[in-house]
């Protein structure tokens, strides 16, 4: 009982029985309590001192060589302030800046970049890390994803994310030799991971992956069936849009000219047969409130390149549309269009279709839900017009009421420098009125605003502005500050 | 004379609401006039008043002022002119101190000059003397009987057997450390209110709380002989029962020790029911390689001081409290220096261990101990982290210690120089320096 682990063990329940002979030190006879103590403290200090370190087995595992340099001081304490939640959603436009700057975060950094929760951040995460970001990765499991060993090894041993890395960066590297790959694994692979394996095929997409693809249409798992689908449609070569645009080219003419207006002519498709099944036409409706032919027909269009018709009807997307808003089956049209267009990512038809969702009528005629994934597609240009066509400084401000507030909140991109003055303008102009959708839109703007503009919309504002507007003025000049420091910082010579 | 950087002027705001409204006030538009010297920053800030409030920032020990009424300190508009001469610092045009700012620096050299001490009028020494005495006597009293009092308290619990402070209500605790503040002895106290935080039920924590137990009874008994111990120790053992030093009778009878001091560690806890706010800092010298322990306390919004910032030194003569192994100091007086340094420290751990033991030694009641160890490296044994020296020697790292990933990275597999501090059982590191560049590391950080 002469260490204090022992003798802290014999006095959990009250006093102990007997205490260690102590050479130094008088215990008091009388007094147990009092003698316990000071025998506590003569071991518990006596071991204090005497402690001495362990010897380990320390196997020297360095890290390589940097080859390129660090963020300066000052991109690093603004990082470190983007970390700390300050401002969040400026992290994916810092970790992009600084890889095209060939910049490294620094070391101590690098543990709060490795566990962000958000996957769809790991990936700009991998430029910025260097040597020892991946030396630290492969010394802890959860960080796996970014150890990047060699490909083929990361590839037959890893975890999950660790294999879809490897075979996502091969595939930009080799397509070819990342199809063949996924061959060789396919019979070994749970249904999961061949979803998974499918998509990655979307990066460097060819018709020489067209017969791997066409084989999942027969794939037991709808996931497989659907991931196959997907890349198919948006192959124009591929045997399945042949076979789509067989069933579907009949089907819709353009009528001769009526009071100078061109109209569609639609034949509603019967129903599906067992191969139009097997493309993947039928399950469940796209619409309840339309009807069942109608159902059909925006199914059969969902599943069509829409440049197929601009080509086969001689027409601009523009005037498509319009010739298909005097149809009875405009719904069914528009939605099937937009549907094709998200799939393929069809910049033009998605350019001609976002006007629609600017004005009232026009918008109910899409999904809702798909309705931002449609706007991003638009190039800045397209969305600037939009803005420039409502918007005549001092005639005509952007309207409070106005459904471009709601498209512009859904864009999410960079914006350009003459839509950032139309808007931002604007709302200087009416920032001394009562105003709500406005105001309450503005702080999310300063993310897709070239930083250069911060100095500029700094000033500018009514000495009056009341309501919403101040704590939103304030809010959206120190996001824009932030980032315009951001870029000044990772702009500057290291 | 260096200007703060963002990083730093950041982290003087005393809350998040003062910062979010000197951001604010951080654009030349707020200011009817700006300037900056090597000795001080200043300018006009435009507020609700009529007149401008008049800011001013002495470079030399960040002391700073303010005309607004705000009792925040620093406020928002010494906030506000120092991120704005961080971020932009061409808008600060003016480069001559305009007379009410000259004033006020020739004010300040003035109260820092060391001869400009004026002796304290002293009306009827004798008389004042006696009065003293009477006072120290009545303080005697008083701490005999709380001592009699701890003493039981003690007994009275090693008797219940350390078990029952798992089930010991927070009055148990609560009412013993009010007795002890009652008969002036805070420092008892305190011990007390933190025994109560180790009283958890794992075997590491009772034998921790054992070794608290023990060696209060043994503060208590020394307390008991104090004329028969040393001068040293019994200054070490009234200064952790309570008794405060009077700081200016410090400065003006020790001699100091003149060195570049490198602030190492620096953070702020606030008790929140009473408001007082305590700045633990640690520092290092350059030549004179020691380390000493800086408090200073403040109530609420009052200002701490302000040019302790981790990884800066400072020029200067430090005061040690007297003691066996002295460590806490104050500042005679201080300067910036943009000449920060690594610091030497130990070499070895074993030689590291060889001085904690000479420093118990000296005084058995050292709670943490400072530690600036060379040439370690972090280690992730199966779960536990070590820092490991050049003899494959290592000593464990503290569980609650919030980074250890962070140390392993800035060390790439080399060997580091970590500062922290040693609490007998394991080390909780506080900063390291990662190819030359220091960087603090564990929890309190942004």
């Amino acid at each position: 009982m002469s260490s204090l682990a022992s003798l802290t063990s014999a006095s959990m329940l009250g006093l102990p029985t007997a205490l260690p002979p102590l050479p130094r030190a008088a215990l008091p006879e009388d007094d147990p309590a009092a003698a316990l103590l000071i025998a506590a403290a003569v071991i518990g200090i006596g071991e204090l001192g005497g402690c001495l370190p362990a010897q380990v087995e320390n196997e020297r595992n360095l890290c390589a060589a940097e080859g390129q340099s660090y963020l300066s001081k000052q991109a690093a304490s603004l990082l470190k302030r983007i970390l700390a939640s300050e401002f969040p959603a400026v992290l994916p436009e810092f970790l992009q800046l600084t890889a095209q700057q060939r910049l490294l975060v620094p070391p101590e950094m690098l543990p709060a970049l490795l566990g962000l929760e958000k996957s769809d951040l790991r990936r700009p995460v991998l430029p910025v890390i260097g040597a020892r970001g991946r030396w630290l990765a492969a010394q802890n499991p959860a960080w796996s994803y970014a150890r990047q060993r060699e490909a083929q090894d990361a590839w037959e041993h890893g975890r999950r994310a660790e294999r879809l890395a490897a075979l996502e960066s091969l595939r930009g590297r080799d397509p070819s030799q990342a199809r063949q790959w996924i061959q060789a694994a396919w019979e070994q692979e749970s249904p999961e991971e061949r979803a998974a394996l499918i998509a990655t095929l979307s990066t460097g997409l060819s018709l020489e992956d067209e017969p791997l693809l066409e084989a999942c249409l027969d794939d037991k798992r709808k996931e497989v069936r659907q991931a196959g689908r997907g890349l198919l449609l948006r192959l124009e070569g591929s045997r399945l849009v042949q076979r789509m645009w067989e069933r579907a080219r009949p089907l819709l003419k353009i009528k001769s000219k009526f009071l100078g207006r061109e109209t569609l002519e639609v034949s509603l498709p019967e129903g599906w047969d067992a191969a139009a099944k097997r493309d993947g036409l039928g399950g469940a409706q796209l619409r309840k409130k339309m009807g069942e032919k109608a159902n059909l027909l925006a199914q059969l269009l969902a599943s069509v390149p829409p440049a197929l018709w601009s080509r086969e009807l001689g027409r601009p997307p523009e005037k498509l549309i319009a010739a298909a808003l005097g149809s009875e089956w405009k719904e069914a049209l528009l939605l099937g269009w937009q549907l094709a267009t998200l799939a393929v990512e069809d910049v033009a038809w998605a350019e001609a279709l976002v006007p629609l969702w600017a004005a009232p009528e026009g918008r109910e005629l899409l999904a809702a839900e798909e309705a931002g994934a449609l706007i991003r597609l638009a190039r800045p240009e397209k969305i600037e017009a939009l803005v420039r066509e409502a918007v005549k400084p001092v005639l005509a401000e952007l309207d409070d009421q106005s459904l471009l507030i709601s498209l512009l909140e859904q864009y999410q991109r960079p914006w350009s420098v003459r839509l950032a003055r139309l808007v931002v303008q604007s709302a200087q102009r009416q920032s001394g009125a009562l105003r709500h959708s406005l105001p309450l839109a503005l702080p999310a703007f300063a993310h897709w605003i070239p930083p250069e503009l911060a100095a500029e919309f700094a000033h500018g504002w009514s000495a009056e502005a009341k309501g919403f507007w101040p704590t939103r003025i304030n809010e959206f000049l120190a996001l824009l500050n932030f980032r315009s420091q951001v870029l000044a910082a990772l702009h500057a010579a290291p | 004379m260096p200007r703060l950087t963002l990083e730093q002027a950041r982290a003087l705001a005393p809350d998040a609401a003062s910062l979010q409204a000197a951001q604010g006030l951080a654009e030349a538009r707020h200011w009817a006039s700006l300037g900056g010297s090597d000795l001080a920053l200043w300018g006009e800030c435009k507020g609700s008043a009529k007149e401008p409030y008049k800011v001013r920032f002495d470079l030399a020990d960040h002391g700073s002022a303010c005309t607004c009424p705000s009792r925040k300190y620093p406020c928002k508009h010494i906030l506000g002119l120092l991120l704005l001469a961080a971020a932009s610092p061409a808008r600060l045009t003016q480069t001559a101190p305009p007379g009410w700012v000259a004033e006020w620096l020739d004010k300040r050299a003035a109260r820092h000059a060391p001869a400009a001490k004026a002796p304290e009028a002293k009306a009827g020494p004798a008389e004042r003397q006696k009065d003293a005495a009477r006072r120290a006597a009545r303080r005697e009293k008083l701490a005999e009987s709380g001592i009699d009092a701890l003493e039981r308290w003690l007994k009275d619990f090693a008797g219940r057997g350390l078990a029952f402070a798992q089930s010991a209500p927070p009055a148990f605790w609560d009412e013993q450390a009010a007795r002890l503040v009652d008969a002036q002895l805070p420092g008892a106290a305190r011990l007390i209110r933190e025994m109560a935080s180790v009283s958890g039920a794992d075997p590491n924590r009772a034998q921790a709380l054992l070794l608290r137990l023990a060696r209060l009874y043994l503060l208590a008994q020394a307390y008991r002989k104090l004329e028969t111990l040393p001068e040293a120790t019994q200054q070490d053992v009234r200064a952790l029962l309570g008794w405060n030093v009077n700081q200016d009778e410090l400065l003006a009878a020790s001699p100091g020790v003149v060195d570049d001091w490198l602030t190492l560690a620096s953070r702020t806890e606030e008790d929140e029911k009473t408001g007082l706010r305590t700045q633990v800092n640690w520092l290092w010298g350059k030549a004179s390689r020691r380390p000493a322990l800086l408090l200073n306390y403040a109530f609420r919004n009052q200002p701490l001081d302000a040019s302790l910032i981790p990884g800066l030194a400072l020029h200067g003569e430090l005061v040690f409290f007297a003691g066996a192994y002295p460590l806490r100091a104050i500042f005679k007086h201080k300067q910036v220096t943009p000449a920060a340094f690594i610091p030497s420290g130990f070499p070895t751990l074993a030689a590291f261990l060889d001085e904690y033991a000479a420093a118990l030694g000296q005084n058995p009641w050292l709670e943490v101990f400072p530690a600036l160890l060379e040439g370690v490296t972090p280690l992730n044994l199966e779960q536990h982290w070590l820092l490991c020296d050049a003899r494959s020697q290592a000593l464990p790292l503290s569980p609650s210690f919030s980074s250890p990933w962070e140390l392993l990275a800035l060390s790439g597999g080399r060997p580091l120089t970590v500062f922290g501090l040693w609490d007998g059982f394991t080390l909780a590191p506080l900063a390291a320096w990662g190819d030359g560049r220091f960087v603090e590391v564990g929890g309190n950080e942004g």
